[in-house]
C-alpha cells in the first residue's frame, strides 16, 4: 500500500518534472547514443582499403529513436581530420544539423580527437539516415540508418522490420574519383555510343527512314556535343554496389516466415547512384516516403533517388527466397539482398541487366526561363562562363560556332515549339530582388501546375529506337515519371502516387517563387545553381514563416536529387494539401518542377544536390532563413546547446 | 633577347614542374568539407556564437568555407616512335598539362622530336599559357611559345613568340585548337589543329587529326614561308586499356608547303615524309 503510494508520488513528481521540461520545450526522456568515428580497413574487392567506420562498423550502426523524446548523441572523432554527422531529413535546430560551415557553432565540424554532443528533440517518425557531410568520409562508409518509432501506432501493420540500405563502394579515394571526373567527365563511362553500335542499330532498323533517323540522331548529339549515354557519372567501372554493406555476390539475408508482412526500409545512401528496385514475385506496398506516411500504394518497381527513403511492405507467402534487386539506373551493376526463410539458402544468380537507358532529345528540351537571376538573393548574380549551354536545346539544328553566350542572354533567342516564351527579356540589374514576384510577372511558359509536361517517360531503353522521337512532335519529359524498363503492365512508383494520409495542415498557396536553375557543364564537370558554384554564390535568403516556391529548372542532362536541410520540401504534383513532404526531391533532366518550402526554421541551412560529386563541385547553396524586419541577431537560441569540443582524455 | 629567352625558359620550367606536381598536390586525403572548413578556419569563424550563422558577413567573391577545387592533368596524346621504313626511327611527342581551377589554369603545350641521324633532340617546342574558360566548350589562352635550338650548328634557330590561342570542342565533337603567334622576326604565324575520337568500341578509338601552319611572311632560317607552309595529317588507332594507358599504332604524313618546300630542299631534306607510328598515349 505504502509502496504503491510511493510509486504514485514518484510518478507524480516525474510527471511534474515532465511538465516542466515540456514547458521548456524539451522532451521528457533522453535517448543516449555514443558514436565513434574511426578509420578501419575493409576489404570489399579483394584489397584492403581504408573505410570510415562508426563504432567499428561499416556501414555505421542503426540509431533507433522515439518520437517526442530527446536525442543525445555524442560523436567522437578518432579520424585524422575534421568530420561531421548530418541527420538526414531530421527537423532540428540549425546548430544540431551537423553541416560544417552552415550550422552555427559547427563551422569546422568535429575536429580530430574531439567529441561533439548533438542534442535535439525528436519531432517526427519514420525512416531516415545519417551520414558525414563531406564527400570523402561519406563515400568511404560513414552512413547508417535512423529509425524513429512514432508516438502513435503506425497506420499500417507489419510483423517484421528490415533495413535495406543501398550504397556503393569504390577502392579509389573519393578525391581521386572527383579529379578523374574533372579531367574527363566520361572517365567512368565505358558504354558510350560506338561505331559498332551504330552498325548494329542500322542493321536492326526496319527501313530506310529508321536508318536515316538513327544517323540524324547521331549527328544531332554530336552537334550538341552531348553524350546521350551519360546516365551516371560514376559507374560500375569502379563502384561495387552494396546492401547493408554486402556485395551482391554475398548478399545480405533478411529473414521472414512465409505469410508475414515484412516492412522494408529502403534507404539510398549511395553517393551517386540511382537504383531501380524490384522484388520479383512480390508486390511492394509503399507506406512511407522520406519518413512520412502516405496512402498505401501497390507497385511493382520503384526508382529511389540518391538520399531518398521509401518504406514498403511485402508479403512473401511462399517458403522460398525472394531477391530484392536494385539495379543501377545506368545498368552497370546490381545491389541486392534477399528475403529468405533461412540464412543458409543458396545464393541465386542475378538476372541479366535491362537495356541501358539512353537520353533522348526530349531530355534535352530546355525549359524556358530567363537566365542570370537568382531571385531571393541579396544581389542578382550573373551566370559564370561555361555554365549555360550556348544553345537552348531546341535550336540544335542550327548550332553556331559562337563559343560563349553572353551572360544573362543565353535564352533570349530560344525557340520552343508549343511552349511560347512568355517572358520578355529582362533587365536584371534594374530589378530589385525583393520586388521580384515571379507569379505576378505572367511567366507564360511553365504553367503553375507544378510538374510540367505530358506523360511520356523521359528515357527510352534500347539503343537507337529513340531516334524516332526526332523533333517537332516531341513531347516534353514528364518530370516525375520514371522509365525503369519495367515490363508492360508493371506499375512503377511516381511522385504523384505519394499522397499523405492526412491533408497537410500547413498547406496554403505559396507566397513567392524563386527560380532555381540547375546548371552545369558536363564537359568540365562543373555543377552549379543559377550558373554559380557554391563558393561564389550568394545565399538564398528566405523569410521566416513564408511558403517559398522553388521553381526548379533542370538545364542539365542529369537527374539531381535536391536536398534541403532543416525544412520540408513539398513538390507540387497538383494534389494541393495532398502533396507529399520530402527531404529530397529529384529533378529529372530537362524538366521543371515546382517545390514549396515550408520556411519554419531560422538559420543557415545547406541546400544542395545530393549527388556528392555534384555537391563537391559546387551544386550547393546557403539557404538562409531570416525573420522579416527583425534584426537577424534576435534569432532564438537553439533549444539545446552543444557541448562543443569536449576533449576526450 | 637572350635574357628574355632564358627568363621564359625558367618560368616555363617552374610552371611545368607545378603542372606535373599537380596530381600529387591534389591527391591529398579528404577533399570534403572538412578540408574546406579547415582552410576557412584561418579567417574569422563565421559563427562564433550560437545563432551566429546569421551574423556571418556577407560573402563577396570566393567563399572561404568552400574554395574552388584545384586540379590538374597531363596528357601525352602523341608519345611515339616514327619510322619511314628507312634509317633510324625517331621519337616524337606532343602533349599538354594544366593545373588550376575550372576557370583559370596554367596550361603547358609541348611537342618535339629526335634527330634521325644523331639521336638527340631535333626540335622542341614549349608553350606556357594562361588559360581561361570562355564558354561552355572553349578556353582562351595567352602566353609564350619557345622553340628551342638544340644543336648550336644545325637545325632551326631558337624563336620566341607571344601566343594567343582558342581551344575547345567544336560541334560534332571535334577537338579544335586555333593559335596565333607573334614573333620577333616580324612575322605572324597561325596554327589550326583539329582531331576527332571515333569510338569503334568503347576501348578501340580511331583518332584522325590534322594541323596546318600559316605565316604572313618569310623566316627562312626557321623554314617558314608565307601562306600555308607546313601541314601534318595523322591517324592513330588506340586501345584504351585504361583511360591513363592506351597503346596505339598509326600513320602520319608531314609536309612543307609553298615556299617552305624550297627552303627544305636547300637543306637537302625532303619536303614531305610519311611515317608509320607506334606509341602509348598517356593521361594522368
Amino acid at each position: 500500500m505504502t509502496r504503491t503510494f510511493k510509486i504514485g508520488s514518484a510518478l507524480r513528481r516525474l510527471s511534474l518534472a515532465g511538465t516542466m521540461l515540456a514547458a521548456l520545450a524539451a522532451p521528457a526522456l533522453a535517448q543516449r547514443h555514443d558514436l565513434t568515428l574511426e578509420e578501419r580497413v575493409v576489404n570489399i574487392n579483394g584489397t584492403d582499403r581504408p573505410a570510415v567506420t562508426v563504432n567499428g562498423q561499416f556501414p555505421g550502426p542503426l540509431i533507433r529513436l522515439r518520437e517526442g523524446e530527446e536525442a543525445v548523441i555524442r560523436v567522437t572523432n578518432r579520424l585524422d581530420r575534421e568530420s561531421s554527422i548530418h541527420w538526414h531529413g531530421l527537423i532540428l535546430p540549425a546548430a544540431m544539423d551537423g553541416a560544417p560551415g552552415f550550422s552555427p557553432g559547427f563551422s569546422q565540424g568535429v575536429g580530430p580527437g574531439q567529441t561533439f554532443e548533438y542534442r535535439f528533440p525528436v519531432v517526427q517518425s519514420g525512416t531516415y539516415w545519417y551520414h558525414a557531410h563531406n564527400l570523402d568520409h561519406e563515400q568511404r562508409g560513414l552512413y547508417a540508418p535512423i529509425v524513429i518509432d512514432p508516438r502513435e501506432p503506425e497506420p499500417f501493420r507489419y510483423d517484421r522490420d528490415h533495413v535495406v540500405q543501398l550504397s556503393e563502394w569504390t577502392d579509389e579515394r573519393p578525391a581521386r574519383a572527383l579529379q578523374n571526373l574533372k579531367r574527363d567527365p566520361g572517365y567512368y563511362n565505358w558504354n558510350r555510343r560506338t561505331l559498332v553500335g551504330l552498325i548494329r542499330d542500322l542493321n536492326r532498323a526496319p527501313d530506310a527512314d529508321a536508318r536515316r533517323a538513327i544517323i540524324r540522331d547521331r549527328i544531332e548529339w554530336g552537334n550538341m556535343r552531348m553524350d546521350p549515354t551519360d546516365i551516371a557519372d560514376i559507374t560500375g567501372a569502379t563502384y561495387r554496389y552494396l546492401v547493408n554493406g554486402f556485395r551482391p555476390e554475398t548478399p545480405a539475408t533478411l529473414l521472414f516466415r512465409p505469410g508475414e508482412r515484412v516492412r522494408l526500409r529502403l534507404i539510398n545512401s549511395g553517393a551517386m547512384t540511382y537504383f531501380d528496385v524490384r522484388i520479383p514475385g512480390l508486390k511492394m506496398t509503399v507506406v512511407q516516403a522520406d519518413g512520412n506516411n502516405i496512402r498505401p500504394v501497390v507497385v511493382d518497381e520503384l526508382r529511389i533517388a540518391v538520399a531518398e527513403t521509401y518504406d514498403v511492405i511485402v508479403e512473401p507467402r511462399e517458403d522460398r527466397q525472394y531477391q530484392i534487386l536494385a539495379e543501377t539506373m545506368d545498368r552497370t551493376g546490381w545491389a541486392r539482398a534477399r528475403l529468405a526463410p533461412r540464412m543458409d539458402a543458396p545464393v541465386e544468380s542475378l538476372p541479366p541487366h535491362r537495356p541501358r537507358p539512353v537520353l533522348t532529345m526530349a531530355d534535352m528540351m530546355m525549359n524556358p526561363g530567363p537566365t542570370g537571376l537568382d531571385r531571393g538573393t541579396p544581389r542578382p548574380e550573373h551566370d559564370q562562363p561555361g555554365h549555360v549551354w550556348p544553345s537552348s536545346g531546341m535550336d540544335h539544328g542550327e548550332m553556331q560556332g559562337q563559343p560563349a553566350a553572353p551572360a544573362g542572354g543565353a535564352h533570349a533567342g530560344h525557340q520552343m515549339p508549343g511552349a511560347p516564351q512568355g517572358q520578355p527579356t529582362m533587365d536584371h540589374s534594374a530589378m530589385g530582388h525583393s520586388a521580384m514576384d515571379h507569379a505576378a510577372m505572367g511567366h507564360g511558359a511553365p504553367p503553375v501546375a507544378g510538374a510540367h509536361g505530358p506523360g511520356t517517360p523521359a528515357t527510352t531503353t534500347a539503343g537507337g529506337i529513340q531516334a524516332h522521337t526526332g523533333h517537332g512532335g516531341m513531347a516534353m519529359a514528364d518530370p516525375v515519371v520514371h522509365d525503369t524498363g519495367a515490363p508492360p503492365g508493371a506499375r512503377v512508383l511516381s511522385y504523384r502516387d505519394l499522397r499523405p494520409l492526412r491533408p497537410d495542415p500547413e498547406w496554403r498557396p505559396y507566397d513567392r517563387i524563386i527560380e532555381v536553375r540547375l546548371t552545369g557543364n558536363m564537359e568540365r564537370y562543373i555543377w552549379s545553381m543559377n550558373g554559380n558554384e557554391f563558393w561564389r554564390a550568394q545565399p538564398i535568403v528566405a523569410r521566416y514563416g513564408e511558403r517559398l516556391r522553388m521553381r526548379f529548372i533542370n538545364e542539365t542532362m542529369m537527374n539531381h536529387p535536391m536536398h534541403l536541410h532543416g525544412m520540408w520540401m513539398v513538390p507540387d504534383l497538383g494534389n494541393g494539401a495532398f502533396n507529399p513532404r520530402k527531404h529530397v526531391v529529384n529533378v529529372k533532366p530537362g524538366t521543371s518542377l515546382d517545390v514549396d518550402v515550408i520556411v519554419d526554421a531560422e538559420g543557415d541551412w545547406a541546400f544542395h544536390c545530393h549527388l556528392l560529386y555534384h555537391m563537391e563541385s559546387g551544386m550547393m547553396r546557403v539557404f538562409r532563413v531570416v525573420r522579416d524586419g527583425a534584426p537577424v541577431a534576435s534569432a532564438p537560441r537553439p533549444a539545446a546547446q552543444p557541448v562543443t569540443a569536449l576533449h576526450v582524455h | 633577347m637572350n635574357a628574355k629567352v632564358k627568363a621564359s625558359k625558367g618560368v616555363a620550367a617552374v610552371l611545368l614542374a607545378a603542372a606535373l606536381a599537380s596530381s600529387a598536390a591534389w591527391a591529398q586525403p579528404g577533399g570534403g568539407h572538412g578540408a574546406h572548413a579547415a582552410s576557412g578556419a584561418t579567417a574569422a569563424d563565421p559563427s562564433p556564437a550560437p545563432g551566429g550563422g546569421l551574423l556571418a558577413p556577407e560573402t563577396h567573391g570566393i567563399d572561404a568555407r568552400h574554395p574552388p577545387l584545384y586540379f590538374g592533368a597531363v596528357l601525352f596524346d602523341q608519345n611515339e616512335i616514327r619510322s619511314t621504313g628507312r634509317g633510324n626511327p625517331i621519337y616524337a611527342w606532343e602533349g599538354l598539362g594544366y593545373y588550376g581551377t575550372d576557370y583559370h589554369r596554367v596550361w603547358v603545350n609541348t611537342r618535339g622530336e629526335t634527330n634521325r641521324e644523331r639521336g638527340g633532340l631535333e626540335r622542341a617546342e614549349l608553350q606556357v599559357l594562361y588559360s581561361r574558360l570562355l564558354g561552355y566548350y572553349w578556353d582562351i589562352q595567352a602566353g609564350v611559345r619557345h622553340d628551342f635550338r638544340i644543336d648550336p650548328h644545325e637545325g632551326t634557330p631558337p624563336r620566341t613568340y607571344g601566343v594567343i590561342s582558342l581551344q575547345g570542342l567544336a560541334p560534332g565533337f571535334f577537338e579544335v585548337q586555333l593559335q596565333g603567334f607573334v614573333g620577333g622576326e616580324g612575322v605572324f604565324l597561325a596554327r589550326a589543329a583539329a582531331s576527332y575520337d571515333l569510338l569503334i568500341t568503347n576501348r578501340l578509338v580511331l583518332q584522325p587529326e590534322f594541323e596546318m601552319n600559316f605565316s604572313t611572311g618569310w623566316d627562312r632560317e626557321a623554314l617558314i614561308a608565307p601562306g600555308l607552309y607546313r601541314t601534318e595529317v595523322g591517324i592513330r588507332l588506340r586501345y584504351e586499356i585504361t583511360r591513363e594507358f592506351a597503346p596505339y599504332i598509326g600513320y602520319s604524313f608531314e609536309s612543307f608547303n609553298g615556299g617552305a618546300t624550297g627552303l627544305n630542299r636547300r637543306l637537302g631534306e625532303k619536303p614531305s615524309q610519311s611515317t608509320v607510328v607506334a606509341g602509348i598515349r598517356l593521361f594522368f
